[in-house]
């Protein structure tokens, strides 16, 4: 205990002395949780223009977004914030920037140009109160679903554009004997593909009212009931080992030629690009019904109030990196995910990337996911009723739309 | 020789366990009592003051994961228990028979709990994969109608968490009932054996209540694994399907961090610690008990 004690004495001692020693150096900590291989690429993107502008990046990679944000989270009340830190697009960081532990980035986004610089959509859920809390970084599109290129021309489909194509092609699937449908059984992709179903099925005006508003009429509304329809005969098509199952293990059932569909946002591009797959000879992305447009989600980096005067330089440094378009765009690249950045070149994205960056800058054609509007008491409430949904035995279609719509008043 | 004085020797005691004691009452009773007063307020992500009285106990007992939690908690007991009990007592009594090779025996009962829980978890997951473990072993060597769903069957998944943790937990109650066993005065095996007893009444009569301690010793373990049930759940169905394998560690862990409500998961974690306390300290007691009994 006692030799501990000293151990840990001696090292904070030799921390301090190592940090006055090199006080010239603009040191950044940056919280995050990109450990996947496309997304350390992308990580290491920005940390090259930070180094370039002179910072020292100190990377602390966290696995598992819940696990970076308490770790940041602890440490920001603690007294002790990184100096950047990363949250999902939305409610998240509210109550942080509310206990005055944020840095107000107004300033900044002005000098900067954010307003010209970024989609409406994406700046306004880091504004509170008209001042500007969060920096978007990534943008991705949630409601997409993926196929098997050789399966569909195996059993004579073309991309299924509407639901009824969609059944269609299931049922020839699972006629020829395969797997027609492996989606991810972990609740939050179950959740994801819910919204992906309202919002094709029920449509942007019901979508907007529950996820926008937390209309719970709108929940009890028939339009919502079709989607829930259509959402229980989707998860009778999936296959038995779908509960639990990770989101890549259920892509890879599709990369494989194992099954015909899968659902799942733009990050599943990556996975297909990772295993030399090529858009269109073999695989296939659509949003089913897609005039009602695209759930935009993605990730922001918060700023915690900095704590003296090199904390601030380091994070004028990241800001400016991370706002830097071409940065930006050999990020996304790099990450997989949508440019966010007006301007960017969109020559070297992979199709289904380019089709969702059309959606993205379309205000008519994007509309913002619940994780960007509910607090996440509310995204849990949900979410619970969607597992519960979606399991076999599980809750009744009636009983579903009672526990969401009870579910948007949690707190 | 030197003596030292009654005095002298009680200060010194006195001195070495004050830190300790301050550790213990700061940090141990102290973040106890704090969790239980903020499972009284509004706090959300961060603890806050606002007295919110029992609001957070009844939305807490009106929210369906928390009693499948709690349901699931007891259900696991009160197979887990018994049956790690009986599996591990078999064991001991057989190596305590003298057989060959004891030791690497021993090794091998005890090697389940050397490794972690997400490990125990991972591999029983694939294991149980209705795809890809046994049930496709069965299927490739002939048995084409094989199947064994019970991971992905909302029903049955709590039952392959508690296959799991007593796979787990058996050998280390082995142990610990072996040096109980080991304990057992041979005379009294010598009577047992002129008397012409029966080997299953000996033990459930004559052994099994002369190893009390050591019994006691296993029941206060293996009661800590059921209220700390996490990690294996979070490995194998990550509380699923849909929530039908909670437990409430996770349900707390889940809304403390992920879901920003502090309140609600500190008033789950206070009335967990009431009901660890309901049941360990009568098992304390008995063990305290027995203890001073037998000397």
């Amino acid at each position: 205990m006692i030799s501990k004690l000293l151990l840990a004495a001696t090292t904070a001692t030799a921390l301090c002395i190592a940090a006055s020693a090199s006080a010239q150096e603009v040191k950044g900590e940056v919280i995050h949780q990109w450990t996947s291989a496309a997304e350390s690429a992308g990580v290491k993107v920005l940390a090259q223009k930070f180094t370039e502008l002179g910072g020292t990046w100190v990377d602390n990679a966290i696995s598992g977004g819940p696990n970076a944000r308490s770790t940041a989270v602890n440490r920001v009340v603690g007294g002790n914030p990184p100096a950047a830190m990363l949250f999902n697009t939305g409610a998240q960081f509210v109550e942080l920037q509310t206990n005055a532990l944020l840095r107000d980035l107004t300033a900044t986004a002005k000098a900067d140009n954010w307003q010209n610089k970024m989609p409406a959509a994406l700046l306004n859920s880091g504004i509170v109160d008209g001042e500007i809390w969060a920096l978007p970084i990534s943008g991705n599109g949630a409601n997409w679903f993926w196929f098997n290129k050789p399966i569909l021309d195996k059993i004579g489909v073309a991309k299924p554009k509407t639901w009824d194509e969609v059944f269609a092609a299931l049922d020839k699937a699972k006629a020829a004997g395969l797997t027609p449908f492996t989606p991810s059984g972990e609740p939050r992709w179950q959740r994801l593909m819910f919204n992906a179903v309202v919002l094709g099925v029920a449509g942007r005006d019901t979508y907007d009212a529950v996820i926008y508003k937390r209309d719970a009429s709108a929940v009890r509304g028939e339009k919502f009931k079709a989607a829930v329809k259509v959402f229980e005969k989707l998860r009778d098509y999936a296959d038995a080992g779908t509960p639990g199952r990770s989101w890549p293990d259920s892509t890879n059932l599709v990369i494989s030629g194992k099954a015909l569909m899968t659902q799942g946002g733009t990050w599943l591009n990556g996975a297909f690009a990772a295993a030399g797959k090529t858009a269109g000879t073999d695989y296939e992305c659509a949003i089913i019904n897609p005039d009602q447009g695209m759930v935009i989600s993605g990730d922001v980096f918060l700023f915690p109030e900095p704590k003296n005067a090199a904390m601030t330089r380091a994070q004028d440094l990241l800001l400016k990196a991370f706002a830097d378009v071409p940065t930006q765009t050999a990020f996304a690249v790099a990450n997989g995910t949508i440019p966010i950045l007006k301007g960017a070149d969109t020559s070297k994205l992979n199709p289904c990337i380019a089709e969702a960056s059309r959606f993205f800058n379309d205000p008519k054609l994007s509309t913002g996911s619940d994780q960007m509007m509910f607090t996440p008491a509310i995204v849990g409430a949900v979410e619970d009723a969607i597992t519960r949904f979606s399991t076999k035995g599980g809750l009744t279609a009636e009983q579903f739309i009672e526990a969401y719509a009870k579910g948007l008043s949690a707190s | 020789m030197f003596v030292r004085s009654p005095s002298s020797s009680r200060l010194q005691a006195t001195l070495t366990l004050v830190p300790v004691a301050f550790v213990v009452l700061s940090v141990y009773v102290g973040g106890v009592l704090w969790a239980a007063g903020i499972s009284f307020t509004r706090s959300s992500m961060l603890p806050n003051y606002r007295f919110a009285g029992l609001t957070q106990y009844i939305n807490l007992f009106a929210n369906a994961r928390w009693q499948v939690s709690l349901g699931n908690m007891v259900l696991f007991a009160s197979i887990f228990i018994p049956v790690t009990l009986l599996i591990g007592y078999s064991m001991a009594a057989m190596i305590n028979r003298g057989v060959r090779g004891e030791n690497a025996l021993r090794t091998i009962y005890l090697y389940p709990f050397a490794m972690s829980f997400i490990v125990t978890g991972l591999v029983w997951r694939w294991l149980l994969d209705p795809n890809f473990g046994i049930a496709d072993v069965a299927r490739k060597l002939g048995f084409e109608n094989a199947s064994f769903d019970w991971i992905v069957n909302a029903d049955m998944a709590i039952f392959t968490i508690i296959i799991a943790a007593v796979w787990h937990s058996a050998g280390l109650v082995m142990v610990v009932l072996l040096a109980g066993l080991r304990g057992v005065d041979d005379d009294l095996w010598k009577a047992i054996r002129i008397e012409g007893i029966p080997a299953w009444k000996a033990h459930l009569y004559i052994i099994v209540p002369s190893i009390g301690t050591s019994i006691a010793t296993a029941l206060v373990l293996m009661s800590l694994t059921v209220v700390r049930l996490f990690d294996v759940v979070v490995a194998m169905t990550g509380g699923g399907p849909g929530i039908a394998t909670d437990v409430p560690a996770k349900f707390i862990i889940d809304h403390m961090f992920e879901r920003q409500q502090v309140g609600l998961a500190s008033a789950a974690a206070t009335t967990l610690l009431l009901l660890v306390l309901a049941v360990a300290v009568p098992l304390l007691i008995l063990k305290n008990h027995r203890k001073g009994g037998a000397r």
